[in-house]
């Protein structure tokens, strides 16, 4: 890997002052990314995927959440740090995100060409006229049919997958140093879930941007990373390439949900198809009571004594390759 | 096309017109008391002493002898294209009545209906983006006293401040003589509970956009907080405000029929309590009936004004 990362994220921790308690939705995570690179951010549903991106864009809602620790540094800046005022400068500029859920992440009374040159408006001081020239341009970068006339249309009257378009359009109109994308895909259906990563790969290579890929689809990691990062019950539990991973996974949960990967070959050569679907039995432990090991020893077939009383180090098994278990796995 | 649907919905909006010009009729009617009576400027105490025959020529003379159904077809007919008969106390006809004491009484719900939007709509706002800081806890304060005060009690305490404390604002007479001052006090004391609505309204609807995604996305794309409040929050947040005001203006028509009256503001409120008192039934009838289709054109407006904001609604 090239010098020093773009963005790099040391020992974050974020929690959510609750009633039923403190969640620490991220607890000391870290990874980087280098321009020009893809990492991706894999685990279940509710394991602080999210709320660790949002924590670099300080977008945590407060209260309930809160970065009590750890430091975001962008370009060697520490963003937890950094005023309001240079944050807005930082946010849609040098860092855009694209969130999980199209529809209800844009403006529902602002026509489409406003909601785009706005960013363009407030980072780059351009007329009104110009950015909604830089609007079209984006919206046909994005593949959207009659660009001109959509910069006057509302999002109710487009589908998922042309919202999420403009979502990218909007993240990426500043061009970018890091795009975050928070499960661009997950409401979409496959055509069109193809078409947008294959959008945002071109897009990566004209611009050297760095991305950020949240995803819990595997099928996807393998597709876009270089790198995964595998976070369980807002912990990291493994990092590694893309390749490593798949070769030869080092923790229990990685592997689970490399079983849970819904393949077509297991379709064909099965009569109860669906069974293959299986997901890691066992559900992801509230947040709030943790075990006080390793967090995911009630849903592992290799856990010990050892496991239910010591919290298993992040350590590296093999060159490149780190995983937070006390068992050596595939090795 | 905005023009049709807004054409279709004032053609729709006829029969409803129609269906308020009965109720009026009928409400003048119940009236208790005898209009050819009073039509005789005999007050209650000299009914016993009235002349039979005089009663019956009064009562021929202004058609009260025709049955109801005859009575209510030439009413409703001739009010339809603005004739409202003759007041049987003055003698002027109904119409002039009405249009004189149209305006006063417009105005005072205008300057009312500002005075409730505008105060409503920024205490809503201060209290959302200073949720459970002290300016929320002053603004909500407000509002709860707002919404808890009688409109009675509050103008009593109005006039008494402004009599004997602040001899600053006139507390009876019109604009004719005090120019809009004349407006302050009976504005305040309408505006009250509508303002305190539409603040606890414009609240929970603010604090419910700012938790919603589309926040989030205006957030990160690095906005001010201005613009994030006043132009993405406020436009979504305040739709559900429109219709309160909407649903106000009735209230608010209420309530300025009987602010008038305390304020002695002249007005349609004036003119329709003056005319219950005497029993001049078309006077009522006319009233009721202005009042009435003022309401229905208020709400046609506010459905109007939903569309032109909201992209959603063209139905
Ligand atoms: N607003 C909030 N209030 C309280 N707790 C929250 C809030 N947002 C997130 N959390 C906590 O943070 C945890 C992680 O949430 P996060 O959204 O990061 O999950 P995720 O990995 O992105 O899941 P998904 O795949 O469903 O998007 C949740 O399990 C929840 O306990
Ligand atoms: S540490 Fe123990 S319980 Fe945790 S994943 Fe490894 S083997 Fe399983
Ligand atoms: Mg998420």
């Amino acid at each position: 890997m090239p010098d020093r990362p773009i963005l790099e994220l040391r020992d974050l921790q974020t929690n959510f002052y609750t009633r039923q308690g403190v969640a620490k939705a991220v607890d000391h995570v870290s990874y980087s990314v280098h321009a020009g690179e893809t990492l991706a951010v894999v685990g279940e549903s509710g394991c602080g995927k999210s709320v660790t991106s949002l924590s670099v864009l300080r977008l945590i809602p407060d209260p309930p959440g809160k970065i009590v620790g750890g430091s975001v540094l962008f370009e060697g800046e520490e963003l937890t740090e950094v005023s309001d005022q240079r944050m807005r400068e930082i946010r849609g500029n040098d860092i855009s995100m694209i969130f999980q859920e199209p529809m209800s992440s844009l403006n529902p009374m602002m026509t489409i060409g406003n909601q785009i040159s706005e960013a363009l408006i407030q980072h780059f001081g351009i007329s009104k006229k110009a950015a909604f020239q830089k609007a079209e341009e984006m919206l046909t970068v994005v593949h959207i049919p009659d660009a001109k006339k959509w910069l006057h249309g509302y999002p109710h009257e487009m589908s998922g997958g042309m919202c999420q378009r403009v979502m990218i359009a909007m993240a990426i109109c500043c061009n970018p140093k890091i795009l975050i994308a928070d499960e661009p895909t997950t409401a979409l259906d496959v055509t069109i879930q193809a078409q947008i990563l294959k959008l945002m790969e071109q897009l990566q290579q004209k611009l050297n941007t760095a991305i950020i890929f949240i995803t819990h689809d595997l099928g996807i990691v393998a597709e876009i990373a270089q790198r995964v990062v595998v976070m369980y019950a807002g912990r990291k539990v493994e990092e590694s390439t893309v390749r490593q991973l798949f070769a030869q996974p080092k923790h229990p949960y990685t592997v689970g949900l490399m079983t849970a990967v819904p393949r077509l070959e297991n379709f064909l050569e099965e009569e109860s198809a669906p069974s293959r679907l299986t997901e890691i039995p066992g559900a992801v432990p509230r947040l709030y009571n943790l075990p006080a090991g390793c967090a995911f020893v009630n849903r592992c077939s290799f856990a010990t004594d050892q496991c239910r009383q010591e919290k298993p180090p992040f350590e590296e098994k093999s060159p490149g390759h780190w995983a937070a278990c006390w068992q050596e796995i595939g090795s | 096309m905005l023009i049709f649907i807004i054409v279709r919905r004032l053609i729709f909006s006829i029969p409803t017109i129609i269906g308020i010009g009965t109720l009026a009729f009928m409400l003048g009617h119940l009236t208790p008391g005898d209009p050819a009576i009073a039509a005789l400027g005999i007050d209650i105490e000299g009914y016993s002493n009235v002349d039979q025959a005089e009663v019956e020529r009064v009562r021929k003379e202004l058609g009260l002898d025709k049955p109801i159904l005859v009575q209510y077809v030439s009413w409703l007919g001739n009010a339809l294209v603005g004739e409202f008969g003759r007041s049987y106390v003055s003698s002027v006809p109904v119409a002039e009545l009405v249009f004189e004491a149209l305006p006063s009484t417009l105005l005072l719900m205008l300057v009312t209906m500002a005075l409730a939007v505008i105060v409503g709509i920024s205490l809503g706002i201060i209290s959302a983006i200073y949720r459970g800081r002290w300016g929320d806890y002053l603004a909500r304060l407000i509002t709860i006293v707002g919404v808890s005060t009688p409109t009675f009690w509050f103008a009593i305490i109005l006039m008494l401040l402004f009599a004997f404390v602040f001899p600053i604002l006139p507390i009876t007479g019109d604009i004719t003589q005090h120019g809009l001052k004349a407006m302050i006090l009976p504005s305040f004391t309408i505006a009250l509970h509508p303002a305190a609505l539409i603040a606890r309204i414009m609240r929970s609807s603010m604090l419910e956009v700012l938790s919603q995604e589309m926040t989030r996305t205006a957030t990160a794309k690095g906005l001010s907080p201005q613009r994030i409040y006043l132009v993405h929050a406020f436009r979504n947040a305040v739709n559900p405000v429109i219709t309160v005001v909407g649903f106000q203006f009735a209230n608010l028509l209420g309530g300025a029929v009987a602010v008038e009256f305390i304020f002695s503001l002249p007005g349609l409120g004036s003119l329709l309590i003056e005319g219950i008192y005497e029993k001049d039934i078309l006077v009522i009838q006319g009233a009721v009936l202005v009042i009435s289709v003022a309401f229905a054109l208020s709400n046609l407006a506010v459905d109007i004004l939903y569309m032109l904001i909201d992209p959603r609604i063209r139905l």
